[in-house]
């Protein structure tokens, strides 16, 4: 396993056991309806409390083993396991965002990870934070993909859209009177609508261009600046805190260990030559 | 090289489902996306017409409904708040099932004497409405339904 791969997966790991842990005094009021889990969730349904407890108990151990010990196959798997039930668990019985849906997907990536002493263990390793960098940045591109469909549809039906000068102004009113939460900023932008217009063109470019960053290894600290930069400009406009996805973003590409891979590389190259 | 193969196949399969499932699950599921699949479409629609639903409730031996006095001015529980929401979008879209039942749970936590429930829709322009310019509102709330509690 190449030094900075082996570090990337170790502090992935370190951050899933700390997320865990701060959960583990986070109540839990059940008041949605137990009939939507899906199947493989709904034990989960008839007394949440004490089991999501466990869960995140058991999700800050594995992890904690797993960033100790990378290539423990069986820490990796009831990391990703307590994970998928504790963040599925907590998405459908609490109202909880999206916030773990990426994480809860590259811990079960993480799983693929070659044992010790397999062949081609460090393109392996390589391969698999590749797709879970590939993961994020789809997620990206189909927030981006749905906001340039919606954009047209709304051009097309004569409404505000998406590259109206004031329809960052309009989302964060919505936000509003859908949560009750206004920033500072936002109600800077209630008050001047069209400084919006940029900042949200840039955003929309930025979500539909994502996925190229798997293509981009050279560039992945500038992608991982520009997501953190994205989630940043979003907690200060709409007071959405996306932390543990962001963190996710910043350690997959501010960490990746493709820039110093592809380096060595063409090193190589240059000297064969 | 066999082992890299096949893992390389099955980490591309597994990104394309996440792609199509994320995508899907919008579809299929009732509300919301099947976990931990998601869509994405975040504000994706620029909000030009806002609806605000206000859950109104009447108590036991008495006659008439008190609203909870929740809006974005004066948020006594934003989590209150955001449920009531979620339970009138529900209610709107004609998913009696879950609007009944987040409205109940709230209404269980605020107020847990209710008997008979009423959800009402009000829309407007959230922008105007905000500035407080002129026309940003439809004229008087719609009620959405007014229920009974099933004895428990």
């Amino acid at each position: 396993m190449t030094g900075r791969a082996e570090l990337l997966i170790r502090a992935l790991y370190a951050y899933m056991a700390l997320m865990a842990a701060l959960q583990l005094g986070a109540p839990v009021s059940a008041i949605d309806v137990a009939s939507d889990l899906p199947f493989y969730l709904r034990w989960i349904g008839e007394d949440p409390e004490p089991r999501l407890r466990a869960l995140a108990l058991i999700l800050t151990f594995s992890a904690a083993a797993a960033a100790a010990r990378p290539r423990w196959t069986a820490a990796r798997f009831a990391a990703a396991a307590s994970l998928w039930a504790y963040a599925g668990g907590r998405y459908y019985l609490t109202h909880w965002g999206h916030v773990w849906h990426v994480w809860a997907v590259c811990a079960a990536l993480l799983v693929l990870l070659p044992r010790a002493g397999e062949r081609d263990a460090d393109q392996s390793t390589l391969l698999v934070l590749r797709a879970c960098q590939a993961s994020l940045a789809l997620t990206y591109g189909l927030a981006g993909l749905s906001k340039l469909a919606a954009a047209s549809w709304q051009a097309w039906h004569g409404q505000i859209h998406a590259f109206s000068p004031e329809a960052l102004a309009y989302v964060t009113a919505g936000r509003w009177f859908e949560s009750g939460v206004l920033t500072p900023l936002g109600r800077w932008l209630i008050e001047h609508p069209a400084a919006g217009w940029l900042p949200y063109a840039m955003v929309i470019l930025l979500e539909i261009c994502a996925p190229a960053s798997a293509l981009t290894p050279r560039l992945h600290r500038l992608w991982g600046v520009a997501f953190g930069g994205l989630h940043l400009g979003i907690w200060l406009l709409l007071g959405v805190s996306f932390r543990d996805h962001a963190a996710l973003a910043l350690l997959l590409f501010c960490g990746s260990p493709f820039p110093d891979a592809w380096r060595v590389r063409g090193t190589m190259d240059r000297i064969r030559a | 090289m066999k082992a890299y193969v096949a893992r390389k196949r099955a980490l591309a399969a597994a990104l394309a489902l996440l792609a199509a499932g994320g995508v899907a699950s919008f579809r299929v599921a009732e509300y919301r996306e099947v976990f931990p699949f998601a869509a994405w479409n975040f504000y994706a629609f620029v909000p030009n017409r806002q609806t605000r639903y206000t859950l109104a409730v009447r108590l036991e031996g008495e006659r008439g409904f008190h609203a909870f006095g929740m809006t974005p001015f004066a948020p006594l529980d934003r989590r209150a708040y955001g449920t009531i929401q979620d339970a009138g979008e529900a209610l709107d879209k004609g998913w009696e099932e879950r609007g009944r039942a987040l409205a109940e749970g709230q209404a269980r936590e605020l107020a847990p004497a209710a008997v008979e429930f009423a959800m009402s829709a009000e829309s407007f322009d959230p922008l105007k409405s905000l500035r407080g310019e002129p026309g940003a509102g439809d004229g008087a709330p719609r009620e959405l339904r007014r229920w009974s509690r099933v004895s428990r």
